[in-house]
């Protein structure tokens, strides 16, 4: 009944709700927080509902943006009868935009906890905050692919303001670079959406993947053949498009914007990124490559075929150079944004797997698919705890470079802690959710039996270990020089929150959210079993190439 | 049950094993006593204990015989209970230490448990401890022997992994753990291929048992070690190692073999021959522990050759053996015991001053030399025989020239070697200074064991011994029962052989006596055997650790390399960027450095966004070749 | 045939450790409550296992799986529980662990307290978790459970290398996670992929149990075999797949059993408190390392396909040669810890040597000697670390006459050498003389005793490394007891020249220059420290414990040697008592471990270890060991 408004809402909220605390604080300063608190938690409750929907259910939630007059109509495109295209603009809320509608409803709340005490406060940056939620939101949830590129430009343009709301010389550096390099590559983007709809006279990515795969009857009127993948224009828009969503998505080595932005924005804005922006990028590039191209295209496309190698080697490179950039940095929140690089070449290379020819016919699809979805969720929770730490450490006890942290473990066990169980997840140590992607990122590649790519997300173990082995024997084996070497039972005695003067107390939003991320970080590595049977449908639908998951 | 199986409730092993703990925690009187007694324990299982398996258990999930009582057993296990109670009263009186009797005592043991064992895998285990504790026996001592025995313990530790893999060997190959019948299984073929007719478990055994047994190139711990200990301890250890060698190899090889026989042959020659060059009193004598073991090898290689009676008389002369060497080693330690002195050049005249211990060293050189009527004579006699070819009485087909010849060899070496020690020991000369003679203890126990080389030898007492002795019947397998019965020692064949023995060494000695002072001390085999082992492990050692070590140190550099890079990107990139030509070179790199190479600084190496959008571009071009 | 029977003990025997764990954080302040929570969590570990040993030994094997616990699935990940088993082969090495970690309990308390070590509780917190996870690889009942286990160890083990928070225990620490990782995280993970891939790859006909259309793909111990054989009959895979994956594995597990050539973080884990070397680093986790190369040989690939594989030759030839050359090494090292990780290195050898043989005896000796060798290595540590906490001396050159000191230390110590050596009545002769009579029948296809020549080769590996235990282990035995403070053959042996060299401390007051003799050969090995950046380190190890010596209760001697570096004190060794040479919080583990020891040699067949390892070889081989 009324699910089908959800999505609608979903974007609606936040974008509509960004405009209250600028509106409000014209009488009230420090309004924003709340405002945002709640809006946010309106959203929650509506994500959660329709992931109820979606996942229990099972329902394939459409909206049509502008109503019932629009919908699927015969219409004149390019001089032949387009067979009931879509008109108007299609939010699909699905088992695979499903999860992560519900992850960014929650982080976001979550973060916002976190900015409770930690800053940067100001009724802007709430604005910025709602607004970067609503554009995640249409990211994730649009089914039109131009509707996508603008969602991706409110992202983009949310997140230079928050970047540049640090007020330092190097975050407004970091927020121009990041906007020339990102409007580059989403113009890249756009020029390969332009490539699709001369093809293909629609901007649906249902409809774009109908007609590719040559299902209307005039397809083969005009091409005198069964499908479109031959065409290379088709191809060439399969590269603009990665090459824009991997700059999104920070993949080396088109990565540069990503530490700048991450390290030199304040710490409540980094976890929130961290953990979201470059995740929609992703989730549009899988879900663009998965039910848009479909299999089928790279298998009968030679050229999409070399295309979608060329971009394995790179989310391979990424995953080798940026887990080895990272054990190079000297300060702690660099080092998380490089192992960000690192991770999302892991994902982009099971995306690939999952259409990759060599995959076809083998459980690899399938897994790559489960390998993918849990990953995203999985490293949004680990680095958002991550740098909710790093954050912590920071302002609790000035710590910023990864000497900084030496001896810290004694005076804050509970974060130090955190640390330690986020840092084997992101290895990949089990039971972690951390592992459960690995494994099933490692599985396909198996499967599939790309023995370079095997290789790397295998070794990828020992180079993530290299820099958070790195950071906990700091923590924990290591003393800043003015403190007296260990002795006897007294370190011991200190391990209680809060040794130096300079050192303060954990604000409780702050705790809660490293918490939460821990905790769920090791909770889920036990519910993998649970994570896969939400994704069948989303399975089925990949290896059949069907563009309507759920359907 | 009568008393007699009461010997057998438990094996003679034990009962010396807690009297050696006990021993070395009570008072020495009464530790001393103690072991005496479980000595003569020894010596009651050996005479009345009833024949047969006592103590059949399970052990390591194989069934063995843990007591086994047959004549063989009886024979050497009378030699060594009868040898014991002698010696541990000579320790006593020689004011040996607690913990060293202790040490004693539970070699005696292990000794015990050896012959009393019903197959292999309990005689492995005691082969083994019995190694283990004659080294303790020897280290107890300290000083010089520490490391004699260090090197006794890897000798025998070689010799005793050997005889243990040609058991496993032997069992695996389905053999069992049973005695009867040798090492070697039915099973398994020889090894013609290399030439000789034997199997490789039988060669192992051969070599492993040959290390107890002193056989040629093996024997190197032999006179290394027995001189060095306390007195009282080389005279146990001069007992039970080499002559069990003998008793472990008849078990070994019940049919003989010649290549044994040759060994024999050419251990009693090497043997005596160094035995003439030595100067220490208790190294001579470890060289004729070695010459006479020869003996008894030859013996029971002589079966080969049909010389049935070989196996018997080996078992006597490692019977008689155990009285005698002891015996000279008792009379000799108790001039090192009274004069401190080891060198017999730098002796003589004692007689006089120590003519009980000059009688008692007389005794057991008659014997050794084998002068009738001493023990040595009958066994010595019938050894002889089984080698002699020219047989000269019934069932005595066999025997082997070459052998024969060697032995003889031996036998005047034997003469000259004792008649040197003596000369010069007791007789030759004047000793100036004051010395006592033997105490009581030391001369009771040599007196007796003395007295037992003189009445064993004694006709209508041989048979007896011998008759025991036939009970080697059990383990060879022709019945020498019909030889031993038609062997007389005292026949005028063996008398004629015993004068002329003597004659000539009594008339060579006087030529050779000068010629021997000035060779004086000849190093052995072992003068290029120890350096050998030694060099070979110093070498392998090295070898070894270097190539790790070079290794080890160039992965640490390599690391420690990647970490420098890793935590210096700025000064590394200079570094490289320098060397490249002028136009190439970026233009930061002539502005200043950061020399302690410390902080990555942030304006250097990362790549600005023109750089970004220009690899941008690339990867564009490149996906647009693709595609067209 | 084996009953499954449902059971939550596999989890408590796991957990109980891990509870251990949050009292004993808790009660950091109380360090006697803190050290009653380890003996009581050991003991009641101890009792859960042993209460699953009579079921076990009848055949029986007790499971749990995460679907026992409301509302959750077995599934951890697709196709693959979340499950624990006690069957006999963990039961062997869950008992051992168990049983020895009891007395290790003690022993911890008494070295920690008698260094005055820092950070006592996270060690002993680290030190439960150790064997929570122990267990959980003794439990696991497939491979992806038992790397689970396997990473965690190497996680919960990393803590106490490093505990000394000095330099050389941070390098060393970054080096056993290195390794540790390398082997578990890169060549087990890869493996158990590979394997769950070759697995799905048979046709479901070929399998039992398995209905068409449903997958054949399992990581499932004592399931894989099948499939994985039916994918090699098809050759539906290249055969080099195979072999590499069961090298990935083998050599994955054996990384932690410090297998040659990835052995290098053992010997400096050594920096560890003496109890981690002991119970860790000679039982707990390398013998995880072995055991799971037995699982990799016997329920993973299973001997039928090892064998057609030749791996099995491959991997007791890799054993053969890293046995020989730890060997070697030892006899060139001056610490005693150096020198009895080599010892421990060559020892696991033995073990995975023993089980790549295949043959009845072989396997069942090689399992054998993982209590055997635990047994008698736990004392030789215990010793170790009883002399350096008494007497601050590390270095065998510096024991000459310290058996007057700790008479009943050395004395241990001096029986377990002997068994390393395989001398009988001690634990080591019944599962060397298993393992020889295993190589002999290694016979590929000759008649019984006709062993082919690899047999051959194993056997006499077997033979020559015994000789040189004698060789590097007994002159600590007879320095100590036999040789004084003053006169002394110069330690390591092989570093001198040939004939030795006189060595003295001159703590008598007579005599002392050190002189060379020319005298008698000696014909072992010696040792040096590899590099003087060691001996430094050593310094300032020991140097460390000065400062914490002034307020650690301990006993009156250690004021004497207080000022030097180990080594007699001033007016040599003091004659003490084997009930006063140090607390009873030492002495009693030596005592029973070594009691053990001895018992594992003479009785072996009243303890359960013998029958558990004989069933499990016989099960898995199809074979008799008795000959």
């Amino acid at each position: 009944m009324t699910e089908e408004l959800l999505p609608g809402l979903l974007i609606a909220v936040p974008i509509l709700g960004a405009t209250l605390p600028l509106a409000l604080g014209l009488f009230r300063k420090r309004v924003g927080w709340s405002v945002a608190a709640v809006v946010l938690a309106i959203e929650a409750a509506i994500a959660s509902w329709l992931a109820y929907a979606i996942f229990v259910d099972g329902q394939r939630v459409i909206h049509v943006l502008g109503g019932d007059n629009f919908g699927r109509q015969q219409t004149e495109v390019g001089g032949h009868d387009t067979e009931g295209f879509i008109v108007g603009i299609e939010l699909v809320a699905d088992h695979l935009s499903g999860l992560v509608v519900l992850l960014v409803a929650l982080v976001s709340l979550a973060v916002l906890a976190y900015s409770r005490r930690e800053g940067p406060r100001g009724n802007a940056f709430y604005s910025g905050y709602l607004l970067l939620t609503g554009g995640l939101m249409g990211v994730v949830m649009t089914g039109d692919l131009f509707n996508l590129f603008v969602f991706l430009e409110i992202v983009g343009l949310a997140t230079y303001a928050l970047v540049a709301s640090g007020r330092s010389a190097e975050s407004a550096v970091a927020a121009l670079k990041y906007l020339v390099i990102g409007t580059a590559g989403a113009s890249l983007y756009l020029v390969g959406v332009g490539y699709i709809y001369v093809v293909t006279g629609t901007l649906n990515m249902v409809d774009v993947s109908r007609v590719l795969a040559g299902e209307p009857a005039w397809v083969a009127d005009v091409i005198g053949e069964g499908s479109l993948y031959g065409d290379p224009l088709v191809a060439a828009a399969f590269g603009f498009i990665a090459i824009g969503l991997a700059t999104k998505a920070a993949i080396y080595p088109l990565h540069t914007w990503q530490p700048d932005a991450y390290a030199e924005s304040p710490d409540a804005v980094t976890i929130y990124i961290a953990a979201l922006v470059s995740t929609s990028a992703a989730y549009a590039f899988a879900r663009i490559t998965w039910t848009m191209f479909t299999p089928d295209f790279f298998a009968q496309s030679a050229a999409g075929q070399d295309v979608l190698n060329v971009f394995l080697a790179l989310a391979a490179l990424s995953v080798l150079v940026g887990s080895v950039l990272a054990a190079m940095q000297s300060r702690v929140k660099r080092m998380f944004a490089y192992s960000s690089v690192a991770q999302f070449g892991l994902i982009v290379i099971a995306v690939g797997v999952a259409v990759h020819p060599a995959a076809a016919g083998t459980r690899a699809v399938e897994f790559a698919v489960y390998g993918v979805v849990i990953h995203l969720v999985a490293h949004a929770i680990i680095k958002g705890g991550l740098f909710a730490t790093a954050g912590a450490f920071r302002s609790g006890s000035g710590a910023r470079l990864v000497a900084d942290y030496a001896g810290l473990a004694k005076r804050r066990p509970f974060l130090s802690g955190a640390v330690a169980v986020l840092g084997f997840s992101i290895i990949g140590v089990p039971p972690t959710v951390g592992f459960i992607g690995k494994w099933y990122i490692g599985v396909s590649a198996v499967e599939a039996q790309l023995w370079a790519v095997v290789f790397v997300i295998f070794a990828s173990t020992l180079l993530t270990l290299l820099y958070v082995a790195r950071l906990l024997e700091k923590l924990y084996f290591d003393y800043l020089p003015e403190d007296a070497p260990p002795h006897a039972e007294a370190s011991a005695e200190l391990a209680t929150d809060g040794g130096r003067g300079s050192e303060t107390a954990l604000p409780y939003g702050v705790a809660s959210l490293v918490a939460i991320a821990t905790i769920a970080s090791v909770v889920l590595g036990f519910m993998g079993a649970e994570l896969t049977a939400m994704l069948e449908p989303l399975v089925e639908a990949v290896i059949e190439g069907e563009p309507e998951v759920g359907a | 049950m009568t008393e007699l199986e009461a010997l057998a409730v438990a094996p003679p092993a034990f009962v010396v094993l807690v009297a050696a703990i006990a021993a070395a925690f009570l008072p020495r009187l009464y530790g001393h006593a103690l072991g005496a007694l479980a000595t003569l324990w020894v010596l009651a299982v050996a005479l009345f204990a009833p024949a047969g398996e006592h103590w059949a258990v399970e052990f390591m999930g194989f069934d063995v015989v843990f007591f086994q009582v047959d004549g063989l057993s009886q024979l050497i296990g009378l030699a060594a209970g009868l040898l014991a109670t002698a010696a541990v009263v000579y320790a006593y009186s020689s004011d040996a230490p607690r913990v060293m009797t202790a040490f004693a005592l539970a070699y005696v043991g292990c000794t015990t448990g050896l012959i009393f064992s019903g197959d292999w895998l309990t005689l492995i285990v005691w082969w083994e401890l019995m190694a283990v504790t004659s080294t303790l026996l020897v280290w107890h001592h300290g000083g010089e022997a520490v490391r004699a025995g260090y090197r006794y313990a890897i000798a025998h530790g070689i010799g005793g992994s050997l005889l243990l893999f040609a058991v496993i060997w032997h069992l695996a190959a389905g053999g069992g753990l049973g005695l009867e019948g040798g090492i070697d299984a039915g099973s398994l073929t020889p090894l013609s291929g290399v030439g000789i007719e034997a199997t490789a478990p039988a060669i192992l055994a051969a070599v492993g048992i040959g290390v107890n047994c002193g056989f040629v190139g093996l024997h190197t711990w032999l006179p290394d070690t027995y001189p060095r200990p306390h007195v009282a301890a080389s005279v146990f250890l001069s007992v039970f190692t080499t002559k069990t060698g003998a008793y472990v190899l008849l078990q070994a090889f019940p049919e003989g073999s010649m290549l044994l026989a040759y060994m024999g042959g050419a251990m009693a020659v090497y043997g005596v021959v160094f035995a003439l060059l030595q100067h220490d009193m208790r190294a001579l004598l470890s060289y004729h522990i070695m010459a006479q073991v020869g003996y008894m090898t030859a013996g029971i290689g002589l079966v080969a050759a049909g010389s049935s009676a070989g196996s018997v008389g080996a078992m006597m002369h490692a019977f008689n053996n155990v009285l005698f060497k002891a015996l000279l080693f008792m009379a000799c330690g108790v001039v090192v015991y009274r004069t401190g002195i080891d060198d017999l050049y730098e002796l003589g005249g004692l007689w006089k001053k120590m003519p009980l211990t000059a009688g008692a060293f007389g005794l057991g050189a008659l014997s050794i030399t084998a002068v009738p009527p001493f023990n040595g004579f009958i066994s010595k006699g019938m050894i002889l025989d089984a080698a002699d070819t020219g047989a000269t009485y019934a069932n005595l087909t066999g025997g082997n020239e070459l052998v024969w010849w060697m032995l003889f060899i031996g036998a005047i070496g034997t003469f000259l070697s004792f008649i040197k020690l003596g000369f010069y020991v007791f007789l030759h000369g004047e000793y100036d200074g004051i010395v006592t003679d033997a105490t009581r203890g030391q001369s009771a126990a040599m007196l007796s064991v003395g007295g037992a080389c003189l009445v064993i030898g004694l006709p209508g007492v041989w048979q007896q011994v011998t008759g025991v002795a036939l009970a080697s019947a059990d383990v060879t397998a022709i019945d020498p029962a019909i030889a031993v019965d038609n062997f007389n020692p005292y026949s005028t064949g063996h008398l004629l052989d015993a004068a002329v023995l003597l004659t000539v060494s009594v008339v060579a000695f006087p030529l050779v006596r000068r010629a021997l002072y000035r060779i004086g001390h000849v190093r052995d085999v072992e003068a290029v055997l120890n350096p050998l082992v030694f060099y070979s492990g110093k070498v392998g050692v090295y070898a070894v650790t270097e190539t790790f070590g070079a290794i080890d140190r160039a992965g640490i550099r390599f690391v420690r390399l990647c970490y420098w890079v890793g935590s210096h990107p700025v000064v590394v990139f200079q570094r490289v960027s320098r060397r490249l030509p002028r136009g190439l070179r970026p233009a930061f790199v002539d502005g200043p450095a950061a020399p302690d190479g410390g902080q990555p600084s942030r304006l250097y190496i990362r790549a600005g966004i023109g750089l970004t959008v220009l690899v941008l571009a690339v990867i564009l071009t490149l996906v647009l070749a693709l595609t067209l | 045939m084996t009953e499954v029977v449902a059971d939550w003990r596999p989890l408590a025997a796991v957990l109980v450790s891990a509870l251990a764990i949050a009292l004993i954080v808790a009660s950091h302040r109380r360090r006697n409550v803190r050290e009653l929570w380890s003996v009581l969590a050991a003991v009641a570990k101890f009792a859960i296992v042993l209460s699953m040993l009579p079921g076990v030994l009848d055949g029986r094997e007790y499971r749990w799986s995460m679907g026992m616990v409301p509302g959750l699935t077995d599934e951890f990940v697709f196709g693959v529980d979340l499950a624990l088993r006690a069957d006999q082969l963990g039961m062997l090495f869950a008992v051992l662990a168990s049983f020895l970690w009891i007395f290790t309990a003690f022993y911890c308390a008494g070295y920690m307290r008698g260094l005055s070590e820092p950070n006592q509780t996270r060690f002993f917190a680290a030190f439960a978790a150790s064997l929570s996870t122990a267990l959980g690889i003794a439990f696991a009942e497939n491979l992806l459970v038992m790397f689970l286990f396997y990473e965690l160890l190497s996680i919960v083990t990393y803590p106490l290398v490093a505990h000394d928070e000095t330099d050389e225990a941070r390098v060393a620490g970054r080096k056993y996670l290195a390794y540790t990782f390398f082997g578990g995280g890169f060549l087990v993970l890869g493996g158990t992929v590979i394997i769950y891939w070759l697995t799905g790859l048979a046709d479901p006909a070929d399998v039992e149990g398995v209905e068409a259309g449903e997958s054949t793909a399992t990581v499932q111990f004592g399931e894989i075999a099948e499939p994985l054989w039916a994918v090699f009959e098809a050759g539906a895979a290249a055969e080099l797949l195979f072999v590499v994956t069961f090298g990935m594995l083998a050599l994955g597990f054996g990384t932690k059993a410090a297998i040659m050539p990835l052995h290098s973080w053992l010997p400096d884990a050594m920096v560890a408190p003496t109890p981690v070397s002991g119970l860790l680093h000679a039982v707990a986790v390398v013998k995880s390392g072995a055991f799971g190369v037995s699982r990799v040989v016997l329920d993973v690939f299973e001997p039928e396909l090892t064998a057609a594989l030749d791996m099995h030759v491959a991997l007791a030839a890799l054993a053969a040669f890293s046995f020989l050359m730890a060997s070697f090494i030892a006899l060139r090292k001056d610490n005693l810890k150096r020198r009895l990780a080599y010892s421990t290195a060559s020892q696991l050898s033995y073990i995975i040597m023993g089980v790549a043989l295949l043959v009845p005896a072989g396997v069942a000796g090689g399992l054998l000697h993982i209590p055997a060798h635990a047994f008698m290595k736990l004392t030789l540590f215990f010793c170790a670390g009883a002399i350096h906490v008494e007497t601050h001396t590390d270095d065998i050159s510096k024991m000459a006459g310290i058996g007057k000191r700790m008479p009943l230390t050395m004395s241990a110590f001096a029986v377990a050498a002997a068994g390393m050596a395989g001398i009988p009545l001690i634990a080591g002769f019944v599962s060397k003389f298993y393992m020889l009579v295993g190589s002999i029948q290694m016979t590929g296809d000759a008649a019984i005793g006709e062993p082919t020549a690899a047999g051959f080769v194993f056997a006499s590996a077997l033979i020559i490394s015994g000789i040189m235990n004698v060789a590097y282990f007994w002159p600590v035995v007879y320095t100590a007891f036999f040789e004084s403070e003053d006169a002394h053959d110069a330690k390591p042996l092989v570093e001198f020249p040939y004939g030795g060299e006189k060595a003295s401390y001159g703590v008598l007051g007579r005599g002392g220059e050190a002189h060379a003799d020319g005298g008698e050969p000696v014909t072992d090995g010696g040792s040096t420290d590899d590099s003087a950046g060691q001996e430094e380190r050593e310094d300032s190890h020991t140097g460390e414990h000065h400062d914490d010596h002034e307020h650690g209760d301990h006993h009156e001697d250690g004021h004497h040697d207080h000022h030097h570096h180990g080594g007699a004190p001033p007016g040599g060794w003091v004659r003490t008592s084997p009930r006063e040479e140090s607390t009873w919080l030492m002495l009693l583990p030596i005592t029973v471990i070594v009691t053990g020891a001895v018992l594992l040699g003479i009785v072996p067949g009243d303890l359960a270890f013998l029958d558990l390892v004989v069933e499990i070889a016989e099960a898995a081989t199809g074979g008799e060991v008795a000959v």
